[in-house]
């Protein structure tokens, strides 16, 4: 269709009689409408009511049935707030964080911050200050998570929840390969060297796969490997700014990543989200995951599994994942009180905190509610599950390595994720760590 | 001659104005008025539009791109071309800028050679031609992260796409986890989801050349390369220039097949300047870089879509 041309001088055809300042007036008055419409949307900060309730936007990674119960049980108690939950994929998180926070948007109240994460959230102004609470804090919730929601003596989050690993195993694929299942008992636990023989003897008797990570290549669940042989977290100097990458230990242990997947006993090419699904469907022996995928599995007809400890390297000592999420306020939060209310409900109190690992059995920082949450552990395998209070506890207490505390973790981690990724690829583990050390410094540069 | 020209041209306007009398000479100016006001109104929406839009948030990314936050001390400083500084003398950044033009480079020829091959066989009266069409098409319908995903699961080494290569009798492949394979591998699945979209403005194009000069081509003798050569190219020469200019925009703001399959790796064989922004902006948070390297990518898109300009005004 060719375009109807205008001649010149020729006048314009509009059809009615509205002149050009009518126009402007009828599009000035419909940007002033809309305009008005977005201020009146955006909340005026007054305390609700039960008939008119506040609402609080809470953004966070969780599935949304794992948060229903605690929500339904906040909202009972206090009628004149309501939890708006908006969950974002896991991958995407940081980046929504990032962009609704530096533009202070006001509709966000309340999210998930990654424990590690919070000493850079702090330093850009994206969480509240909560210190004033910390006298009431600090006596009902784990040390350890505690820790992990300070920043330069303040405390800026709290704490929900913490986090282990265990090392699940399929008793068939590994019956099958003649071996012997690992105890549960801390003191029995497996070397990675022994962990790999037996692997190896599941997938040479038909398994498809002998061992695969849950959060493959992530620092959170690599971190472990170094720590075990006594090379450290990675960053070192006064504010963990400085690289420790390239020690021998460091070398040594991602060397050993890599081999895992060059000879074809962990697969490449699958994503964290889809690693559980190999275990499930029987396809590796042993799956090394956090304790919330325990529902999963028992749930899954067909499988028989048991749990064991997570291995270490002989030798070396036992170092295990831990820090998980804690909940923070955004400073721009037109609802920073019902936000502390609803923070407090879910932290400091028992019957919230254990509502929160109803439907996913993460560990609750609250104290109270970490130990009812052992005991339900211990009673969910009906017999097959004996000893895991025990083992979970001691994870936690002897074992666990909390990530370095860093305004620059962000980076650190970016940097080490691909890293890690690139030696599964197949790069070589000390050039890949070297490269990794070079981009950390330069990054670690612009915050200065 | 030209200048004496012009105020003879002008003349008898003036007189006939002068003939005409104050009250005629009002109402053309009157009516000009209005319709420019008519004009300013309904062209004051887009324009708004295209200040907040585009405009400001260029002059804010040239702001940004100037200044440099401190983590550490707090505080935000003018450094002026400190941050492109930064990125020059940044290692990482050069190879993405490699990766990146190397990509230009391979992804639009190939895409842009198959459209036109694709578009020139299905204007052909070919049995089920819409079918065709169709399914050529059809790729660009599903969302780019839809595609990627499904893509991400067929290239996996314990993939669909390994599995047939096994069955032929082929050693299975890397794919997206080699270095080497990961950026051919990206091309190929952004061509699957592309190709059809621009192949449609090309047939649009081929449409439009009159079959008038396909016949006087024939009478002369002329081959079917030669008509193609020198009847066909010359009459896509305006869709072609779009499609050229177009595409290679395009191609520079690829974002979600890389990070759906690749996240910018194996070994940054497939970081993207536009994906290397966004980590910058929002995944360390560093939006002084990202404003500079973005400005640096526009830079680079620039020049060379002036280039493709270039050639092709010179050709016509």
């Amino acid at each position: 269709m060719k375009p109807v041309k205008q001649r010149p001088g020729q006048p314009l055809r509009t059809g009615t009689h509205t002149s050009g300042r009518q126009l402007i007036i009828v599009a000035v008055a419909l940007v002033t409408a809309l305009s008005l419409a977005a201020c009146g949307s955006s909340g005026d900060g007054e305390a609700g009511t039960a008939d008119s309730p506040v609402t609080l936007n809470f953004v966070g990674p969780e599935d949304p049935a794992t948060l229903e119960p605690v929500i339904k049980l906040f909202e009972k108690e206090n009628p004149s707030i309501q939890v708006e939950y908006q969950p974002v994929p896991f991958n995407d998180l940081n980046s929504i964080l990032e962009t609704r926070l530096a533009s202070e948007d006001s509709t966000l109240d309340v999210y998930t911050a990654d424990q590690p994460r919070i000493p850079a959230l702090a330093a850009k102004g994206f969480l509240l200050d909560l210190t004033e609470e910390l006298p009431e804090v600090e006596d009902k919730v784990l040390e350890g998570s505690l820790d992990a929601s300070m920043y330069q003596d303040k405390l800026w989050a709290l704490p929900i929840w913490s986090s282990t690993q265990l090392l699940y195993y399929n008793k068939e694929l590994l019956s099958a390969g003649k071996v012997t299942p690992p105890a549960i008992a801390p003191a029995d636990r497996l070397t990675w060297e022994q962990l790999v023989t037996d692997a190896t003897a599941a997938q040479d008797a038909g398994a498809q796969y002998g061992f695969t990570f849950d959060q493959v290549s992530r620092y959170y669940q690599l971190q472990p490997l170094p720590e075990s042989m006594g090379g450290g977290s990675g960053l070192g100097g006064d504010d963990f700014l400085e690289p420790d990458l390239t020690n021998e230990q460091w070398v040594k242990a991602f060397t050993w990543y890599g081999e895992l997947f060059e000879s074809g006993l962990s697969p490449r090419g699958v994503t964290p989200e889809q690693t559980p699904e190999l275990f499930t469907t029987g396809k590796v022996a042993y799956f090394l995951g956090g304790p919330w995928w325990l529902g999963e599995f028992q749930g899954t007809e067909g499988l028989d599994f048991g749990v064991a400890p997570h291995p270490y390297f002989e030798g070396g000592t036992p170092a295990t994942p831990t820090d998980a999420w804690s909940w923070g306020i955004n400073p721009a939060s037109e609802h920073p009180e019902e936000a502390l209310a609803f923070l407090k409900f879910v932290s400091l109190s028992e019957p919230g905190a254990t509502a929160s690992v109803e439907s996913a059995p993460f560990p609750p920082a609250n104290v109270e509610a970490f130990d009812s949450y052992l005991t339900r552990l211990e009673s969910s395998g009906e017999g097959s599950l004996n000893g895991i209070s025990d083992l979970v506890r001691e994870e936690l207490t002897k074992a666990a390595v909390h990530r370095p505390r860093s305004v620059g973790y962000i980076q650190f981690e970016t940097i080490m994720n691909k890293a890690f990724e690139d030696i599964r690829n197949g790069a070589e583990a000390g050039a890949a760590l070297d490269q990794a050390s070079t981009d950390f410094t330069e990054q670690a540069s612009r915050l200065q | 001659m030209a200048a004496h020209g012009a105020v003879g041209a002008l003349s008898p306007r003036s007189d006939a104005s002068l003939r005409e009398g104050p009250s005629r000479r009002l109402r053309p100016n009157r009516r000009m008025q209005r319709n420019t006001v008519a004009a300013v109104g309904m062209l004051a929406p887009t324009m708004a539009m295209l200040l907040l839009l585009r405009i400001l948030p260029g002059l804010n990314a040239v702001w940004d791109s100037m200044h440099k936050s401190s983590l550490l001390a707090g505080t935000t400083r003018f450094v002026g071309l400190g941050n492109f500084d930064f990125l020059l003398h940044s290692e990482g950044f050069y190879r993405t800028l490699g990766v990146t033009l190397l990509f230009a480079l391979l992804i639009n020829p190939i895409q842009i050679l198959l459209a036109l091959g694709l578009a020139v066989l299905l204007n052909e009266r070919l049995p089920g031609q819409g079918i065709w069409r169709t399914v050529v098409f059809l790729p660009i319908a599903v969302p780019a992260a839809a595609s990627a995903v499904i893509w991400g699961v067929a290239m996996r080494p314990d993939g669909p796409i390994n599995a047939m290569l096994g069955f032929i009798g082929l050693p299975p492949q890397p794919f997206l986890t080699s270095p080497a394979q990961a950026l051919p591998s990206i091309i190929v699945v952004l061509t699957w989801i592309g190709v059809g979209y621009w192949m449609i403005f090309l047939i649009a194009g081929l449409n439009d050349i009159p079959q008038d000069y396909y016949e006087a081509a024939r009478l002369d003798g002329a081959s079917k390369w030669q008509r193609f050569w020198h009847v066909t190219l010359p009459g896509l020469r305006r869709p072609l220039a779009f499609v050229l200019v177009a595409d290679t925009v395009a191609n520079f703001t690829v974002f979600a097949p890389v990070q759906i399959l690749t996240n910018g790796g194996p070994q940054g064989s497939t970081n993207l300047l536009i994906y290397d922004t966004f980590q910058r902006a929002f995944v360390v948070g560093d939006a002084n870089v990202a404003a500079a390297e973005v400005l640096v990518l526009l830079l680079v898109m620039l020049g060379i879509v002036i280039l493709q300009f270039r050639l092709l005004g010179r050709e016509g």
